[in-house]
């Protein structure tokens, strides 16, 4: 009896199996690949990875039965390779997480970092500002000034690379097609960038670094390392700018603080740009050579032409000491010693100076130099010598000749 | 003798004209292909490469004035090599060889007098399997095996 039953539920189920289409049982397998490897990529946690593991393991079970018919139907692939990449796929998302879950322990810690420097860095912007616009600095106040200065670029320095930490923290995540994001990863992402603060946190270090621009006078080494760390800024910026642009089209307030945030990188490059006129202009400043205000080449290379010029014709007018003493002080104190040795390539390498127009440059001042301090060629030595010879000569003669008259007397 | 010199001649040229052949071959898809008709009657079978355009068909089953846009073929090869193709609404299913740059009809047989409402092929072993809700018949390249189930 139990045997007959069996055969009769075998008999039952072999029809129902012979009855299905071949062709639907490999399309339902078909559209439910697509379907899971969705829940994989949009899996917000381990535990939505899990569910859909449980759902490969559901997809295994329901077409094992049918994985003759498979293995023939989805050329080139296999009934057992779809499951393992399914499976491939869960394992790699896997590894996203834990990624994710390691570099937000570490953006917990680093965020407090930055929160400690930002106040230290905003005290030290304080008392710099208000040691810098004292009139008349010591040497006392000048040595705490360039002791702060230093500090508060290490400690900038600083926050910016802990900065730089939670903006590489986001690239696992947005280092992809924004296009190729689902909306709820899109939405992850968004809720990511917002709980770490990046806009702000990139923002408020643009703003500190220009403020430092700002308040400090720098010399060209600290001109280098500003600029570097702003052009590491900048290409970091620019990976992750235009992805989080698109992915906030739909947030108008955040797109306008992107806006913002390029608004101040080109604030940033155009304030160092003066940063570095302001600092040759206050060396010929300290020199004693107070020279109108200038932002650029062409400006520069007028008003120093201009100065050399008005020094020129008043040769003559005023003291040739103090003719002497502007040429000296201009030419070797502040130009020689300073500008051409140590600001000159910097304007050249960064395009800042045409090379014709440093040559302008040094055209005028050895025009002016011609004036003020006439160099001699070696003939014009000859010359003197044989004149002073001849002289000492006609007057040695002279003395002989007058000897010998008073000894005949 | 003239008998003997006749037939050595005869073998001899029926050896020497014989084809070469390869056996055996299996040509049947593991599954049904499900194409869609486009506007000038074409179908498409990406994986084996096949395109033929099927109006001539539509025209034979249904009449000159039948509108093919939307509709659908099933199509499938038996080990043999011989394409069976039916589709929803068709009283026959069509048998057809392949030749040199056509498809001609093997065999035209008639599965259902009002027509199939949802058919769909089955390879199962040497035949095809023809299944429309509660018709079931196997198939052959010479018609249905058996009984109509």
């Amino acid at each position: 009896m139990k045997t007959k039953l069996l055969l009769l539920l075998t008999l039952l189920f072999s029809f129902n199996l012979y009855c299905q289409s071949d062709y639907e049982i490999v399309q339902s397998f078909k559209n439910r690949i697509p379907e899971i490897e969705a829940k994989v990529k949009d899996a917000a946690s381990l535990e939505d990875l899990q569910n859909a593991s449980n759902e490969i393991e559901k997809l295994k079970n329901d077409f094992e039965i049918h994985k003759e018919l498979l293995d023939r139907s989805l050329y080139p692939e296999n009934f057992q390779k779809v499951i393992n990449n399914l499976n491939n796929s869960v394992v790699l998302r896997k590894g996203d997480f834990t990624q994710i879950e390691e570099l937000q322990t570490e953006v917990v810690t680093l965020r407090s970092e930055i929160d400690q420097l930002n106040k230290r860095n905003s005290e030290l912007l304080n008392q710099i500002y208000t040691l810098e616009i004292q009139r008349k600095k010591d040497a006392k106040t000048i040595a705490k000034l360039q002791s702060l200065v230093s500090e508060l670029k290490a400690s900038l320095t600083q926050r910016d690379e802990l900065v730089f930490a939670i903006i590489d923290s986001l690239m696992p995540r947005i280092d992809v097609d924004p296009n190729a994001l689902s909306d709820s990863e899109k939405q992850n992402l968004i809720a990511e960038t917002e709980s770490k603060n990046v806009l702000f946190l990139v923002k408020k270090s643009i703003r500190d670094n220009n403020r430092f621009l700002e308040v400090t006078t720098l010399k060209p080494q600290d001109i280098e390392e500003v600029k570097k760390q702003q052009d590491d800024f900048v290409s970091l910026w620019q990976k992750i700018g235009p992805k989080l642009a698109d992915i906030y089209t739909a947030k108008p307030e955040k797109s306008n603080e992107l806006r913002q945030i390029d608004a101040l990188f080109t604030n940033w490059k155009n304030n160092l740009r003066r940063e570095v006129w302001e600092s040759i202009r206050d060396d010929f400043s300290i020199g004693g050579i107070n020279l109108r205000r200038f932002n650029n080449s062409n400006d520069f290379t007028q008003i120093i032409t201009n100065f050399i010029d008005e020094e020129i014709k008043s040769f003559g007018v005023k003291s040739k000491e103090e003719s002497e003493r502007v040429f000296s002080i201009f030419t070797d104190s502040i130009w020689y010693k300073t500008i051409n040795s140590d600001w000159m390539p910097y304007l050249i390498d960064n395009k800042m100076i045409t090379s014709e127009q440093k040559d302008q440059i040094d055209k005028k001042i050895s025009e002016w130099k011609d004036l003020v301090a006439p160099s001699y060629s070696i003939w014009t030595y000859i010359l003197s010598a044989v004149v002073l010879i001849i002289i000492i000569v006609f007057a040695f003669m002279k003395l002989k000749k007058k000897s010998n008259n008073t000894k005949l007397e | 003798m003239k008998i003997k010199w006749f037939l050595l001649i005869f073998f001899t040229l029926i050896t020497g004209c014989s084809t070469l052949q390869l056996t055996p071959v299996d040509f049947s898809w593991p599954l049904e292909a499900v194409l869609k008709i486009d506007e000038q009657g074409f179908v498409k079978e990406d994986r084996y490469s096949l395109k033929l355009n099927v109006k001539n068909l539509l025209a034979e089953e249904f009449g000159l004035a039948t509108d093919i846009k939307g509709k659908t073929i099933r199509i499938i090869r038996n080990s043999s090599g011989i394409y069976f193709i039916t589709s929803e609404g068709f009283k026959n299913v069509y048998l057809f060889n392949q030749e040199l740059g056509n498809l001609s009809l093997h065999k035209k047989i008639l599965v259902s007098e009002k027509g199939l409402q949802n058919p769909f092929f089955n390879q199962r072993d040497s035949h095809i399997e023809l299944v429309d809700g509660n018709l079931k018949v196997l198939l052959s390249n010479e018609g249905i095996i058996g009984d109509k189930k």
